[in-house]
């Protein structure tokens, strides 16, 4: 069952924007295995985006892996040529659904002309031998719509994008995006757009598609309950870096490092009427400016000196949970506690 | 908590100089500053610059009087008294010229200013009262003008009101209003659907306050932009009208005027037409880059890349 | 005691689509959108009303046509015993500076060409009856900004030049500038990292007790709601299915909506399996709502009735009402 999919290790990369160099991921390494959910986790500006882009090779160009690799399937995805990667990997082993399915799909086309589109390249590269008909890839399209639970499929094929409603438009985008062959699913804030019922239902489809083809997810979100619902691991990112990564249950339920304690103490639903939510001082750092040691320090009550000179390294706290606090790793959990 | 504390006391130390507003002398820099970055828009900035300070500096710059008449130095060559030589009459082509930039620069000045603000005030109103009786009043209004063409507008208006500077500007604004004021009326259509525009008329703004407040602000880039393109316009009519002889009077100089009376001698000496034509040119494309230097400019999402 | 601040009956918002001369011409007709469709609701001083919903429910028109910024086509809205639907302009304007918004866009609801200060100084400089000096405005304007938590150098600073959640702040300056007694906060949080919500969250709260003010907290962060507001109302399409003290109506919950509602909201609950409750399709238009109970082509538990008659709000005791006919026994 343990099969790794997708390594990643000592990814780093840099955007480069005239006179400023933004380190955008700092040494992430982390593996995802086959069938797995691994939630992605941390605030805006802390590198989760990036990440989900440089899997699939859709980096601006302004982006520059400076090292590292991407290992998926036993190849590194960084030495493959644009080319192989449209050939054999987008699309066809990774899909990527992004945040806004209004902006994916075309208005003036109908939805079973861009179905259509899709279909039709992953079939060129799948059965190069044969060609099908335009009228069995309409088939196909509304198999696919009908997989994520359109009613009347056959119907709403021939609708343009503006008759359908966000969900809606989510579900069509997972339709063409996941298919038999798709390994790895790359999710970038899939559901922060939609209500919170519609929501559910966009997630328990991926959940259950995923499950039906044997696809592992990324699932990036900011929204740390769908991860409590979703993800087998959680990887929690601050300023390009991974602070902790473990078992869901572990993670969330008795988090290592005081950045992800502090997220969880912030939210509201925990606590009660007229407590005090916890707010972490200060602000993110933009990341062209990023403090030394531990990114964290200057926003962190437990700083010490050593944390404002040594970058901390991820270290297994406990069976598969890794976390990066100097503090904790020194001094143990029992010797900081927010508030 | 230690950060309150901080900002109390910064608080206490700062209140004294707080200041509400920017200094104007800032904004025009850091808007000049982005026009200059923009490319072409330094050259364009360069001739603008120096065509203002020939309007405006005419009789200390030019070398000599521009009605000054020599005869015995009629059709002259390039020379040092003369950089650009004479006319037919011997007088000294650059001094024209020069004065006929103070000239062109007036007229489009003139005609782009008042039809902008005729055009903005009609667009806004329109705009705001949008489907009332006065919105329908203003859109007829300016399709009547716009249905005419345009340079045929301006020629019957300075027939009927007779050649002159002051009569020129109006029947060019008379006939650019429309353009301006339709731009006004579509962006503040935009603009007053806006959270700020609906915060202020929660806050209990009143109406007169949030257009001049909150709705012309906004929409006035886009307005700028086209003032600087309508001045290439703009220079270029006056010409036209000039040379037909609906412009200014002679002997005043004009750009119009001179190419009115060199091309008459286009065979014999062709350098009398040839820099007035030259100035027309330089002071068209000087115009379109600077123009294209402040859309990018007054563009909040341009100017960051 | 508590003392009713606002109260709204049988509020009624449309929108007409299709008015002009080319829907007339080619047939679509007018179609109504019952955006608010009879919302009756008391908001009580010195404490949070919550209102959720999903999109597309009248959660904002709602509010909005509280400040009539949006004119609604019958009902009252009775602020301070006063009706707002019948207040003249002068009057509104009074009105309009007791009450304020907090505004969902936190930099689109701030003019780009005005700095900071002028933004937040715009509602004191028409306080009536008061001539102030620019300097005693300016020193206001220092007073709010510190009471948000800003540097006093953010005044001469642009909107594009912060961060969402100082930008939020600014917000929150102009709309406590007049010393309003009620603000409605519509999405306060929305677009706002996790833990600078949390500081926005506090700040509200803090300003609440401080200041005495009563909140209307539009939300469809059920979370959020449930720890920010005393009351709280669960609207669909139009209408309120579920209303009472948020304790009651987060225990005993009892209308099939609200109950799916809560079960679909994300929780970081490690280790616990949770019951979601998964609702069919997606929310009707609000141009053609369904007949009888609005929530029948949706609801688990639809029967017969749902489809013939419309359920009235009854109080199911303490003040909790639901509008749904599994309650509602005759």
């Amino acid at each position: 069952m343990s099969e790794p999919l997708l390594e990643v290790s000592q990814l780093t990369l840099d955007y480069n924007l005239g006179s400023r160099k933004m380190r955008a991921l700092d040494r992430v390494s982390f593996s995802l295995d086959k069938g797995q959910v691994l939630g992605v986790a941390g605030e805006s500006g802390c590198g989760k985006s990036t990440l989900g882009l440089a899997i699939i090779r859709l980096l601006p160009k302004v982006a520059e892996i400076r090292r590292g690799e991407i290992v998926f399937d036993g190849r590194d995805l960084l030495k493959l040529s644009e080319a192989q990667m449209d050939r054999e990997i987008r699309g066809q082993k990774i899909a990527m659904i992004f945040q806004n399915p209004q902006n994916a799909l075309n208005p003036v086309f109908k939805i079973e002309t861009q179905m259509i589109d899709i279909l039709r390249v992953q079939d060129k590269y799948q059965n190069p031998g044969n060609r099908k008909r335009r009228q069995d890839f309409r088939q196909q399209a509304i198999e696919r719509l009908k997989g994520t639970g359109i009613a009347d499929p056959a119907v709403r094929v021939s609708n343009y994008p503006f008759e359908f409603s966000g969900g809606m438009k989510q579900r069509v985008m997972i339709g063409m995006a996941l298919s038999s062959g798709t390994s790895l699913l790359l999710a970038d804030e899939a559901t922060t757009a939609l209500d919170v019922t519609i929501e559910a239902q966009i997630n328990r489809l991926i959940t259950e598609l995923a499950a039906e083809y044997g696809t592992s997810i990324l699932y990036i979100t900011h929204n740390l309950g769908v991860l409590s619902e979703m993800a087998d691991r959680i990887m929690i990112m601050y300023a390009g870096r991974i602070f902790e990564m473990g078992w869901t249950k572990s993670v969330l339920g008795s988090p290592r490092h005081p950045y992800s304690t502090a997220l969880l103490e912030s939210l509201p639903g925990r606590q009660t009427r007229g407590k005090r939510l916890l707010s972490i001082p200060g602000f993110v750092p933009p990341l062209d400016r990023l403090p030394g040691g531990c990114s964290f320090h200057p926003r962190c009550p437990f700083a010490e000196e050593v944390c404002r000179q040594e970058v901390p390294p991820l270290i297994e706290v406990d069976k598969g949970h890794w976390s990066a606090c100097l503090f904790d790793q020194k001094r143990g959990r029992q010797k900081w506690k927010w508030i | 908590m230690k950060t309150d504390t901080i900002n109390q006391t910064k608080a206490g130390m700062k209140s004294t100089q707080l200041t509400l507003k920017r200094k104007w002398s800032d904004t025009l820099r850091v808007t000049l500053r982005s026009v200059v970055k923009v490319k072409g828009g330094l050259w364009g900035g360069i001739f603008v610059g120096i065509m203002l300070v020939c309007a405006i500096g005419a009789q200390w710059i030019s070398p000599s009087d521009p009605n000054a008449q020599d005869i015995v130095h009629r059709f002259a060559g390039p020379s040092l008294k003369h950089f650009l030589g004479t006319d037919y009459l011997g007088r000294d082509i650059l001094s024209r010229i020069i004065y006929g930039c103070r000239i062109a620069v007036m007229v489009a000045f003139g005609a782009v200013t008042l039809s902008a603000i005729v055009g903005v005030f009609l667009g806004v109103m329109g705009g705001y009262n949008e489907g009332k009786k006065i919105d329908y009043f203003i859109i007829w209004l300016f399709d009547i003008v716009r249905s005419f063409p345009q340079i045929i507008l301006a020629l019957a208006i300075v027939a009927v009101l007779g050649p002159s500077l002051l009569n020129v500007v109006f029947a060019l604004a008379f006939t650019a209003f429309p353009f301006y004021g339709r731009l006004a009326r579509a962006k503040t259509l935009s603009v007053k659907e806006a959270d700020y525009v609906k915060a202020a008329e929660a806050m209990g703004l009143k109406r007169i306050k949030i257009i001049l407040r909150h709705i012309t602000p906004n929409i006035l880039a886009p307005v700028i932009v086209c003032l600087g393109m309508d001045m290439a316009t703009m220079i270029i009519w006056e010409s036209g009208l000039s040379f037909l002889g609906l412009g200014v009077r002679p002997p005043t100089a004009s750009w119009g005027i001179m190419l009115r009376n060199g091309y008459k001698y286009i065979l014999t000496s062709p350098l009398m037409i040839l820099w007035p034509s030259v100035a027309i040119a330089v002071a068209m494309v000087a115009f379109s880059l600077f123009s294209e230097g402040l859309r990018v400019a007054l563009d909040p999402k341009e100017r960051e890349r | 005691m508590e003392v009713d601040l606002i109260q709204i009956k049988n509020l009624k918002t449309y929108f007409f689509q299709g008015k002009g001369l080319l829907s007339k011409l080619f047939g679509q007709g007018l179609r109504i959108v019952h955006a608010v469709d009879g919302m009756s609701l008391t908001i009580n001083k010195g404490r949070t009303f919550g209102l959720v919903g999903e999109s597309g429910c009248g959660k904002s028109t709602l509010g909005n046509t509280i400040f009539r910024l949006v004119e609604p086509l019958e009902g009252e809205i009775l602020f301070q015993g006063r009706d707002v639907v019948k207040m003249d302009q002068k009057e509104l304007r009074k009105f309009r500076q007791k009450a304020q918004i907090i505004f969902q866009d936190q930099f689109g609801c701030m003019n780009p060409r005005m700095t900071a200060g002028q933004i937040i100084a715009e509602p004191l400089m028409m306080r009536q009856g008061k001539q102030e000096s620019q300097k005693e405005i300016e020193k206001e304007v220092a007073e709010l900004l510190n009471a948000v938590n800003l540097d006093p150098d953010a005044a001469v600073k642009f909107p594009n030049e912060f961060s969402g959640g100082q930008a939020r702040r600014i917000g929150v300056a102009r709309a406590i500038a007049l010393n309003p007694v009620f603000i409605m906060a519509d999405e306060p949080t929305s677009g706002l990292d996790i833990s600078t919500a949390a500081t926005i969250l506090n700040l509200m709260q803090d300003l609440q007790e401080k200041m005495d003010i009563t909140y209307l907290w539009v939300s469809h962060n059920l979370n959020q709601v449930r720890y920010m507001s005393d009351d709280m109302a669960v609207m669909y399409l139009g209408k309120a299915v579920e209303m009472g003290l948020t304790s009651e109506v987060f225990d005993k919950m009892a209308h099939p909506y609200t109950k799916a509602l809560i079960s679909a909201v994300p929780q970081v609950s490690p280790g616990e399996q949770k019951q979601t409750i998964f609702l069919k399709g997606e929310i009707p238009s609000p141009i053609n709502p369904p007949s009888g109970c609005r929530f029948r082509t949706r609801c688990p538990q639809v029967f017969k009735r749902c489809e013939q008659e419309e359920p009235p709000l009854t109080d199911l005791g303490g003040g909790h009402f639901c509008a749904c006919h599994l309650h509602n026994s005759h």
